[in-house]
């Protein structure tokens, strides 16, 4: 293996590094991050998170624009696309629901 | 004597009268029986009418009541029809129609159906496909965009696997839907020209992670990666619809988003793969993409500021293409490494209340890319996007641009008028 692919490989380690750590946190964690006080909650409203994460690719969706059911999966595609918190999905999809 | 016959006559007259009497009582009677067996006969038939009446009415009232029945039976039918089960469904998506005018090219309308389903399974099971129907050239383009399934694994980590938007490449991943894209075409980089894939196919670990008030988002992902084209009409440029992967090396990459503001996030990403196909007399070479990308959207002067940013950088083994000279262009070489990007401004000025201002959009955007000297696809470009939105809905879209596009080959400059309507759903 020439020095350079050698490097390359060594330059992605911080990337999987922080992979493993992240996995070895998750492994550690249940599911519900009301048991964790060692990671910060957001301290946001629902109509905050969904003003901050939501504009960051496009224009706002009006609440009234799907029905709960629909906003329920609405909401989870957002949360595996953009990459959402379980805490910021359920305070922006209980927003969205009790605004529609 | 006198008296006899007095009393004689006056019993007659008596009697005379009393008989008079009784049969004109009689004679009375008779009437009133006659009258009052009509009456009754009158109120038996008003009874009877009553009791025809009444049984009629019962019939519409049942009639009415059955009417009832069914139609509560229906309602109850289509509430059960839209009760959602514990599995969800959804389709949304995009559309969109546009027509381009551009130098030393025939003019062209063009539309595109790019409808995306929706499952969840469960509250840990998700599964999301994109079609794509887009008219190119004499043909209907059909294409699987994506398809992912994801698992949550805990809140801040989830698993997904299949075809999935290039994690690495923000435009690709979250930005370039018609109706989210604010320009009617994508940056060179990401888009004609590209220097790094816009889809993966293979496994992705992602998540977020809040730190106070600030937060990271990750992605590291395994996948069949590019492979490298050996054509000389392309040679040195990374394929990546590489479906059955061309060699047994697998393309590993990640990207970090950093958000050190609410409003702003800046994010790195890298993929290491090995790029020749199996069995190709190309030696083996490695690719190394990077890419640094900036999103800061804010509210300023009563509008809202988006600025998005994102520069590529591929670096691909030098080898030698068409060595033993069989393809007739060979053997050639190049420094094959490549960088491209976009720099893009938007202004909407959105909370003009009451004025049709608010619904109008600038948009201002310098894409580059630069290739390898002698790289047989072409030479470098560079372009000055300036467009006009008009926003009729929160997803719907009207696009004016202007295109100003220089080269480095003399009068290949394209400059290019573009119309776009897109609108999601």
């Amino acid at each position: 293996m020439k020095i350079t692919t050698m490097m390359r490989r060594l330059s992605a380690l911080p990337v999987f590094l922080a992979g493993g750590l992240l996995l070895a946190a998750a492994c550690m964690s249940t599911s519900d991050i009301r048991n964790q006080d060692d990671i910060s909650r957001p301290t946001k409203s629902g109509s905050e998170l969904w003003a901050q994460n939501c504009r960051r690719c496009h224009n706002f969706r009006s609440p009234s624009e799907f029905s709960d059911s629909e906003w329920d999966v609405a909401m989870f595609h957002m949360r595996v696309r953009a990459n959402l918190t379980a805490e910021e999905y359920e305070l922006i999809r209980q927003f969205l629901k009790s605004s529609n | 004597m006198i008296w006899t016959r007095l009393e004689r006559n006056v019993g007659i007259c008596v009697v005379v009268a009393l008989l008079c009497t009784v049969g004109n009582a009689q004679e009375q009677g008779e009437s009133k029986v006659e009258q009052l067996e009509k009456k009754v006969e009158g109120l038996e038939s008003q009874i009877k009418q009553l009791r025809d009446q009444q049984q009629q009415g019962q019939g519409e009232v049942d009639e009415s009541l059955d009417e009832i029945d069914e139609q509560m039976l229906g309602l109850s039918r289509s509430i059960a029809d839209q009760r959602p089960g514990k599995r969800k469904f959804l389709v949304t998506g995009y559309a969109f129609s546009g027509f381009e005018n551009a130098e030393g090219e025939d003019s062209t309308f063009s539309a595109g159906f790019v409808p995306i389903f929706l499952w969840k399974l469960n509250d840990r099971l998700f599964i999301q496909g994109e079609a794509e129907f887009e008219l190119e050239d004499d043909e209907t383009h059909v294409e699987l965009e994506y398809l992912q399934l994801s698992y949550i694994l805990n809140d801040y980590m989830i698993l997904s696997a299949g075809r999935f938007l290039n994690p690495a490449n923000p435009f690709a991943d979250r930005l370039h839907p018609a109706w989210i894209n604010k320009l009617p075409d994508a940056p060179l980089a990401f888009g004609a020209q590209r220097i790094m894939p816009f889809t993966q196919l293979g496994v992705q670990l992602h998540g977020a992670v809040p730190l106070g008030s600030q937060k990271f988002n990750y992605t590291v992902y395994v996948s069949n990666g590019p492979t490298l084209e050996e054509d000389d009409t392309n040679y040195g440029a990374l394929e990546e619809d590489n479906f059955t992967d061309a060699n047994n090396s697998k393309a590993v990459g990640g990207r970090i988003g950093y958000f050190p503001l609410p409003e702003l996030e800046l994010g790195y990403s890298l993929e290491l793969s090995q790029v020749t196909a199996s069995g190709s007399d190309v030696a083996d070479a490695d690719a190394t993409i990077q890419s640094v990308d900036l999103n800061y959207i804010t509210s300023v002067a009563k509008g809202t500021l988006d600025l998005r940013a994102q520069w590529a950088f591929s670096d691909v083994d030098n080898v030698t293409f068409d060595p033993t000279g069989a393809g007739g262009f060979g053997p050639a070489s190049l420094n094959n490494e490549r960088n491209g990007g976009y720099v893009q401004a938007a202004f909407r000025p959105s909370e003009l209340e009451g004025s049709i201002l608010s619904d109008f959009e600038g948009v201002v955007r310098y894409d580059a890319v630069d290739l390898p000297s002698g790289a047989p696809e072409g030479t470098d470009e560079s372009r000055v996007t300036i467009g006009l939105n008009y926003w009729s809905s929160a997803s719907s879209v009207f696009k004016l641009a202007y295109q100003f596009d220089d080269t480095d080959s003399p009068g290949e400059d394209s400059d290019a008028l573009l119309l776009q309507w897109a609108v999601g759903f």
